[in-house]
């Protein structure tokens, strides 16, 4: 016991708790959400670990299932074209691999969304009795999805060299176009799985908004060029980031700077916004949940 | 459910609460509570249910912040709260105890300093590489005990865990236990079980309907608990020396005579519902006689709530010759000294046919006091006793 004391007195710090410390948006709140984060890094890493390896334990097929829904839609759809069904422009690689490409984005966010806003009511058992940093909850959350997404880039390698597509160098700036789309999920999560937390309804409907939401990207057609079609790419703040991916791996230039632009930024301020209201509406979600 | 959206959307825009008043059905769950707990003490918080142990251990806790008033915690707080709460079934007992810590706030390193200690507190064995979801419940709970007092907090918060495991695994916690607070660890310990708020608390705090009721020693809060309980339950109905419409108990019998009523009464002959241990107590039974009856039979019987019989007597055994009785009467049972521990006593009353025990009137668990000892002796019988010691050499002597 005694080994550990000295350990432990850097957590010696007083916690004071009165109505309106917590509240607002001051610095200092800034501050402490900060360290509170940087503290959680473990637990996030082992919350992460737990819903990963729960995840394909006691399952055949293990991490294939990372990437059946993306190989069941780009089936799906290149039938579809390739009968003629679903009138879909021309793309500038192999339909497949172009649809798996977008679905592969679009599931990052998608993905990420509903395991983010399911993440606080699933916890809620220890949310209710254990007072921890619940950013982390969301955000191993999300790590799932990221994971899902980098066994999804096998598969697009598998694809690429199948139909002999070969990416442009430009293909190194794309984690940098999905840092500000996992920001934006990330801040998503945080206000869903909080509004899911008060609602149970959010969780409910997510799905169904989320496949009709699909069709409002350009996941399996082109970006659209006419109007009014075109607000597709500028209205749908994931657009951007999926069609500049598509960019940078096969053409090499930004079709949609503008659009990517003002998407990154919003991506940065929906994650610092929605991180503050979370910090502040933990307490009450603990006492609701 | 809206008030919780509209409290978010209130705490995001910075207000504070127009009032103190309370909306549309809720409630003060915790109100005007104020402690103050050192280094290294225990403090015990017992109360009926929903009487706001809970949401206090979670204030404590912080996760939930108070509406009104505020809280100063120094040091690491830990909670044992609901044992095993972050254990994914699926996941094995070594994978829970990383997660579990983790979600207590200890990093890997101290984890693996600790694991050792904690897999041979937990005594699971050969399971360890097993998913938690086949252990038995005792493993399952003496895995998340382990866990939880490993994470060495300078404060711990303990809700009604020490039920847990078998007698050895209890008595190893309190031992663990016990070893922290030498250590310089406060508790607060939330239990139903009053021989553990005794033995570990140096101060214990009562709370019923979120107030604090009384705030000191162990034994009189714990005394003063049984009391309070044991009234609450005979006063649904109404007062604690007529519980005839309460609902309690049952009564039976041919009705030639009837109990009006019985009262309790103390040595100077005034009623009463709280007696003290080695009071004088007499039990009176005020009679209605319908016609002339000759030696009918009086009996009474004290219970303890759970139903053990601690005390029964009748005339008849007792050789005491009731003659007739005819009309209004009372009879009267006395003793001298009760010999009873804090708690609450049930008392039965009949009059019986002197040949038969089909009785004119009776009424069974129907009538309640209830004792304060402000002894530490334990159980619920006084029994008056004195210590001796005798050495080796004495006792050879005594031989």
């Amino acid at each position: 016991m005694e080994t550990s004391r000295a350990e432990y007195t850097k957590h010696t710090q007083e916690a004071v708790y009165t109505p309106d410390a917590h509240l607002g948006f001051g610095w200092r709140v800034w501050r402490d959400m900060a360290r509170e984060l940087i503290q959680s890094r473990e637990l996030m890493w082992r919350l992460f670990l737990r819903d990963l390896s729960a995840r394909y334990r006691q399952s055949v097929f293990g991490y294939v299932w990372a990437v059946m829904p993306a190989i069941v839609t780009v089936v799906t759809f290149t039938y579809l074209k390739g009968s003629g069904t679903l009138p879909i422009g021309e793309t500038n690689m192999p339909y497949p691999a172009y649809v798996l490409l977008g679905m592969s984005v679009w599931q990052l966010f998608a993905t990420g969304l509903t395991r983010t806003t399911q993440s606080l009511v699933q916890a809620s058992a220890i949310i209710t009795k254990i007072n921890f940093a619940r950013e982390a909850l969301v955000l191993a959350a999300f790590g799932e999805s990221i994971f899902d997404f980098l066994i999804r880039i096998v598969l697009i390698g598998v694809v690429f060299a199948w139909y002999g597509v070969v990416p442009v160098w430009t293909i190194i700036f794309v984690p940098f176009v999905l840092i500000p789309l996992a920001l934006m999920t990330v801040g998503f999560g945080f206000m869903l799985s909080i509004a899911n937390g008060v609602f149970r309804d959010i969780g409910n409907s997510l799905m169904i908004l989320l496949t009709f939401a699909m069709f409002l990207t350009p996941v399996i057609y082109p970006p659209p060029t006419q109007w009014p079609k075109v607000l597709i790419n500028y209205l749908n703040p994931v657009s951007p980031f999926i069609i500049a991916t598509r960019d940078l791996t096969t053409v090499g230039t930004l079709s949609q700077l503008d659009g990517l632009f003002y998407a990154s930024v919003a991506g940065f301020v929906v994650f610092l916004v929605a991180w503050r209201i979370f910090h502040l509406a933990m307490s009450r979600i603990a006492e609701r949940v | 459910m809206w008030y919780g959206f509209h409290d978010i959307l209130r705490d995001t825009a910075g207000l504070r609460p127009k009032s103190d008043r309370l909306r549309r059905e809720e409630f003060w769950a915790v109100d005007d509570i104020s402690f103050e707990l050192k280094k290294g003490q225990t403090l015990g918080l017992i109360g009926p249910n929903g009487a706001g142990k809970t949401t206090l251990l979670k204030m404590l806790n912080g996760i939930i912040i108070p509406d009104k008033g505020n809280l100063r915690i120094k040091g690491r707080v830990g909670a044992l709260i609901q044992l095993g709460a972050g254990f994914h079934p699926q996941l094995t007992g070594r994978e829970n105890i990383y997660i579990n810590g983790a979600i207590l706030g200890m990093g890997k390193r101290e984890i693996d300093k600790k694991f050792d200690a904690i897999v041979e507190f937990a005594d699971i064995g050969n399971f360890l590489d097993t998913p938690v979801k086949h252990y038995s419940s005792g493993m399952f709970v003496r895995l998340g005990f382990a866990v939880a007092v490993h994470c060495e907090p300078d404060v711990l918060l303990i809700d009604e865990v020490l039920a847990v495991g078998d007698f050895q695994f209890r008595a190893k916690c309190f031992t663990h236990l016990s070893a922290m607070v030498e250590n310089g660890t406060s508790v607060v310990l939330v239990s139903h079980n009053f021989e553990a708020i005794r033995r570990m608390c140096t101060e214990c705090m009562f709370i019923a309907d979120a107030r604090v009721r009384y705030l000191g020693d162990a034994y009189e809060a714990v005394d003063r608990f049984k009391v309070f309980s044991g009234k609450r339950k005979w006063e649904q109905g109404g007062s604690a020396g007529s519980l005839e419409k309460s609902g309690h108990g049952y009564r039976a019998g041919t009705g030639e005579a009837v109990i009006k009523g019985l009262r309790f009464l103390d040595a100077q002959g005034v009623e009463r519902d709280v007696f003290r241990t080695c009071d004088k107590i007499q039990i009176a039974i005020d009679y209605q006689a319908m016609e002339p009856i000759r030696n009918p039979i009086f009996a009474v019987a004290i219970e303890d709530p759970e139903g053990n019989l601690l005390h029964g007597i009748d005339t008849n055994e007792s050789g005491f010759r009731t003659g007739t009785i005819e009309g209004a009467g009372r009879m009267i049972l006395s003793y001298d000294r009760l010999d009873l521990l804090a708690g609450e006593y049930v008392v039965s009353a009949a009059i019986h046919r002197s040949n038969s025990v089909a009785p004119y009137d009776a009424r069974f668990r129907q009538y309640a006091f209830f004792c304060k000892s402000g002894l530490k002796d334990r159980g619920k019988v006084y029994l008056s006793n004195k210590w001796q010691h005798l050495s080796a050499a004495q006792k050879g002597g005594v031989r």
